[in-house]
């Protein structure tokens, strides 16, 4: 598992909620919902994940989806933001039951920009993510990320109190 | 002829008069032989003029026919692929199916199966090599793959150059159409290389004997046909070469005057002017109007083969393209099934003048005289196989591209449908409805529609049927047919009330009583059960399972309106919901495609998602131009569709629906419910597995009983719909604030053990009744029982 340590470390840094929010998009021309940055004007949230966040897949993880997940990582690295969703699609559909793949899909879309969908896959990951209490922390810091990113405050507050739940 | 002479007289007279007239002028003196002068230097610069004119009108005609006809030539339509499938150790697939997958691929059996799309199959082994590929996240290059299943589940997949293991393997997409919508023609594009050589031999022959050395317009033709009409006295001949006819139908209207017939003389001189033959034979074949098919104009031999034989065009026979030949004249004219006889003689006019120019020997031209007309009557869309699929894709698309986009870019559309869940489907649809049509002496006007999709990881469409006949293109019931769903809300109403666990459980009691409703205008209503009895307090979930009416309608009255209407939008219902009673009890209308909709967020947990039947868009040259992405919006905690989900599956374990058990897998648990409207006038099944869900809808178009209800029609056709996919069982577990727990429906209880009619059923933590029975009905004192340990 050695040589996938490194899978959506890149990812991972973005959770860390900077107000520095990069979205390369292949085709920005052609993208669908361009994002709306008013964090501006919404004071961040204290989140506590200032440290790179990365969650790796487990030993139970196919074959099939972890060569799915080297090809979504390296298409992150490249910047190819929109062949790492297809990848990571190809991966659900193989592991629909596998928490991590929502949560990659939701890294994603945040770092695109694209925050209720983030949200969305946060919570499916969540709700996959029976008694992972490091996962559901990181898909709140999502989602209060993403709530925070389109002044939905409350919804972030309450994403804030999740991890604060699973803290204690 | 006598006035022949008299006009030529006349005209010469007249001659004479102005030449007598500019003599005079010439001799009269200088003044006048200034103005003269003068007259003729205008006469001159008028002339300049109009020929500088004409000059720029040519001009203006040669930058149509270039510009147009470069397009035109290169306007390629969408193509659209079917979902690509993907194997890897573990997935779970039959064998058959999987030679099935590769036959709609066009793989051919071939040994030793190396080159791309050929394969060869030993019991359950196959070995084969892929098409290359360009999909929207890599370049997939052929891979000549083994693959062996045990049990019908993939359990070896090898690189067959390398010997070597490997993980996952994508097969090339199916195609499955293409797209034409502008101006509604349809067209396959064929190359001319590519067409079996007697078309254009037999075009030639029929329509233009000189077009291969004419320029464009046939002098001699155009005399000989004047003179035909003349002796005929009426229009017989067009004396318009392939060229002439190929502008008129490229360039210009209908209309007929001499400027058009002007204007198609010049462009047809510069079409050949610029092109070669070939190339303006090859568009005369992709061009011409041979034939419609209500507002779809079939253009082209490509399509038209399809069309009226099924068959691609160098399949066809000789008295074949010799009756196609026949429609250029007109395909309403000797329309097949209108005018058979017509068409019959005048391909045969054509097979004898073919034997004439010894294009086919005469034996030849009288065997193919001897066969019938081979049109099929049915005729199926021309552009798919599957033609309420892509008419679902057609619309996701035109929210984003023009029909003139989708006509000529070439672009390349990745859908999700699963062409061989889809030839499934249509086979069980067609079988289905043929035998309750004659059960129920319906006279062949039952109808049905049905979607099957996924739900992982998005709500995705792999088959779909919109009519009985499904390669019939016309109504798309499965979009178009928006009927009452009659019990298919009760779901919705069940959810409203459970969504409120301090108030309702699956025992709490509800009266299913008479009861009357007045309306604010005075009108009442009175809603009565299916068996026409009344069955006194009863818990909800035997009200769900018995779909019970006016124990639905108490409940929903007790829960309130708003609360249910608010469900409703959360599942995913965009309609606006009448605030009547009779809503309660499934007055409201929808599609089968909207009830799929609906059900889909019950099979997701409580997660919203578009359904969709679109991945990606790319263009010609494979860059990427839009997808579709997975979107997941969380409207009802999982916990509580866990509950509800727990009671939709006793309607099939105990309910309306317990009869499709026998058609299903023993171990595979799913959920759904009945709908059945007045007077069995349409008969609903909407169910659902962990993975899938499925809708089915049988009815009339013209709303009459069938004598179907929701478990005598649909729910037969969804049984097999589901009997045939590798689908994921429900399952339930107590956990994230949800109990499982045995109870008997009847007296009410939770039993410690399941019992003769007992159920398992979803309660939000800490709302089941705190009393445990045996199944003698015992109490069980709560301090011995290990029920509240486990959900301290």
């Amino acid at each position: 598992m050695q040589r996938y340590g490194f899978i959506f470390l890149t990812l991972g840094m973005v959770v860390g909620c900077t107000t520095h929010m990069p979205v390369p998009i292949t085709n920005p021309g052609l993208n669908d919902k361009p994002a709306t940055d008013i964090a501006i004007a919404v004071p961040e949230l204290p989140l506590h994940s200032d440290q790179p966040n990365v969650i790796l897949p487990g030993p139970q993880t196919s074959p099939a989806v972890m060569k799915l997940l080297e090809q979504a990582h390296s298409a992150t690295l490249q910047g190819d933001l929109a062949s790492a969703e297809s990848f990571l699609e190809r991966s659900i559909r193989i592991e629909p039951k596998n928490p991590l793949m929502w949560h990659y899909l939701a890294k994603i879309r945040l770092q695109q920009g694209r925050f209720n969908e983030a949200a969305g896959l946060a919570q499916k990951s969540n709700a996959l993510a029976r008694g992972d209490k490091t996962l559901q922390m990181d898909n709140w810091r999502i989602i209060a990320h993403a709530c925070n990113r389109s002044g939905d405050l409350a919804g972030a507050q309450e994403a804030q109190r999740n991890i604060d739940a699973l803290q204690r | 002829m006598p006035h022949r002479p008299t006009r030529k007289r006349k005209h010469s007279e007249k001659i004479r008069k102005v030449w007598g007239r500019l003599r005079r002028l010439r001799s009269s003196g200088k003044g006048v032989v200034a103005g003269w002068k003068l007259q003729r230097k205008h006469l001159w610069r008028g002339l300049a003029v109009l020929a500088g004119l004409l000059v720029l009108y040519v001009g203006y005609l040669d930058f149509v026919v270039r510009d147009q006809f470069e397009h035109k030539r290169w306007a390629i339509p969408a193509h659209v692929y079917a979902r690509p499938l993907e194997v890897f150790v573990g997935l779970p697939l039959a064998p058959d199916r999987f030679a099935k997958e590769l036959v709609s691929l066009n793989y051919r059996y071939a040994y030793p199966a190396k080159d791309p799309a050929s394969y060869q199959r030993e019991g359950d082994n196959f070995e084969f090599t892929t098409r290359e590929f360009h999909f929207w996240d890599a370049q997939e290059p052929s891979h000549s793959i083994r693959v062996e299943f045990t049990n019908n589940v993939v359990t070896a997949l090898k690189d067959r150059t390398t010997g070597n293991n490997i993980e996952l393997v994508r097969l090339d997409p199916a195609f499955i159409g293409g797209i034409y919508p502008a101006h509604h023609e349809d067209r396959i594009l064929v190359k001319y290389d590519e067409v079996p050589s007697l078309l254009p031999q037999t075009l030639i022959t029929i329509e233009d004997r000189k077009f291969l050395s004419h320029h464009g317009i046939d002098i001699r033709g155009i005399v000989r046909a004047l003179w035909q009409n003349l002796k005929a006295g009426a229009t017989e001949q067009g004396g318009s070469t392939i060229t002439q006819q190929l502008v008129k139908n490229f360039y210009l209207s209908s209309e007929r005057s001499l400027w058009r017939k002007f204007n198609e003389i010049i462009m047809a001189l510069l079409l050949d002017f610029h092109y070669q033959k070939k190339e303006i034979m090859e568009a005369y074949l992709n061009e011409i109007y041979l034939g419609q098919d209500g507002q779809r104009a079939i253009h082209g031999f490509g399509l038209a083969s399809r069309f009226y034989f099924e068959k691609p065009l160098n399949e066809l026979s000789t008295a074949q393209i010799a009756t196609l030949v026949a429609l250029i004249r007109g395909p309403g004219f000797y329309h097949p099934e209108k005018h058979t006889k017509r068409l019959l003689q005048r391909r045969n006019l054509i097979l004898d003048t073919l034997a004439e120019f010894n294009i086919v020997t005469q034996q030849e031209a009288q065997f193919a005289k001897q066969q019938t007309l081979g049109v099929i009557a049915e005729r199926r869309s021309g552009i798919t196989d599957y033609p309420a699929f892509l008419d679902l894709v057609q619309r996701q698309l035109r929210e984003f591209y023009r029909d003139e986009d989708l006509s000529s870019e070439g672009l390349r559309i990745f859908t999700t449908l699963d062409p061989v869940l889809q030839q499934e489907l249509e086979a069980v649809v067609h079988k289905r409805v043929e035998q309750l049509d004659q059960q129920r002496h319906l006279h062949g006007k039952l109808q049905a529609a049905a979607v099957l999709t996924t739900i992982n990881p998005s709500v995705e469409v792999l088959a779909m049927v919109g009519d009985r006949n499904p390669r019939f293109a016309g109504f798309n019931r499965a979009v178009d047919a928006i009927r009452p769903i009659g019990s298919l809300m009760k779901p919705a109403v069940f959810l409203a009330a459970l969504n409120q666990p301090s108030k309702y459980n699956w025992l709490t009691t509800v009266e299913d009583a008479p009861l009357t409703l007045k309306s604010q205008e005075g009108q009442t209503w009175s809603p009565r059960n299916y068996d026409n009895k009344s069955h006194g307090s009863v818990a909800l979930i035997s009200a769900l399972t018995q779909s019970y009416n006016q124990a639905t309608v108490n409940l929903g009255m007790a829960v309130d309106f708003p609360a249910i209407i608010d469900t409703l939008h959360r599942l995913g219902v965009k309609r606006n919901i009448p605030a009547y009673p009779s809503s309660l009890l499934g007055a409201v209308e929808m599609s089968p495609l909207e009830v799929v909709q609906m059900y889909q967020t019950f099979a997701s947990g409580g997660f919203q998602s578009p359904l969709r039947a679109i991945r990606e868009v790319m263009n010609a040259q494979g860059e990427r131009l839009r997808r579709y992405p997975i979107e997941v919006q969380k409207t009802f905690e999982p916990g509580v569709i866990t509950v509800l989900n727990s009671g939709l599956t006793q309607v099939v374990e105990a309910g309306t629906a317990k009869s499709v058990r026998q058609q299903l897998p023993k171990e595979l648990l799913v959920a759904g419910k009945t709908g059945t409207t007045n007077d069995t006038r349409d008969s609903w099944f909407a169910g659902f597995s962990a993975s899938h869900v499925g809708v089915v809808w049988v009815g009339t178009d013209d709303n009459q009983p069938t004598g179907l209800s929701g478990s005598s029609g649909a729910l037969r056709i969804w049984g097999d719909m589901m009997s045939q996919v590798a689908t994921t069982s429900l399952s339930f577990e107590s956990g994230d604030g949800i109990e499982m727990h045995w109870v008997d429906p009847v007296t009410r209880r939770v039993t410690d053990k399941p019992c003769e009619g007992g159920m398992n059923l979803g309660f939000v933590k800490d709302t089941a009744p705190r009393e445990v029975v045996d199944c003698s009905g015992n109490v069980i004192t709560a301090e011995s029982h290990w029920l509240p340990n486990l959900f301290k």
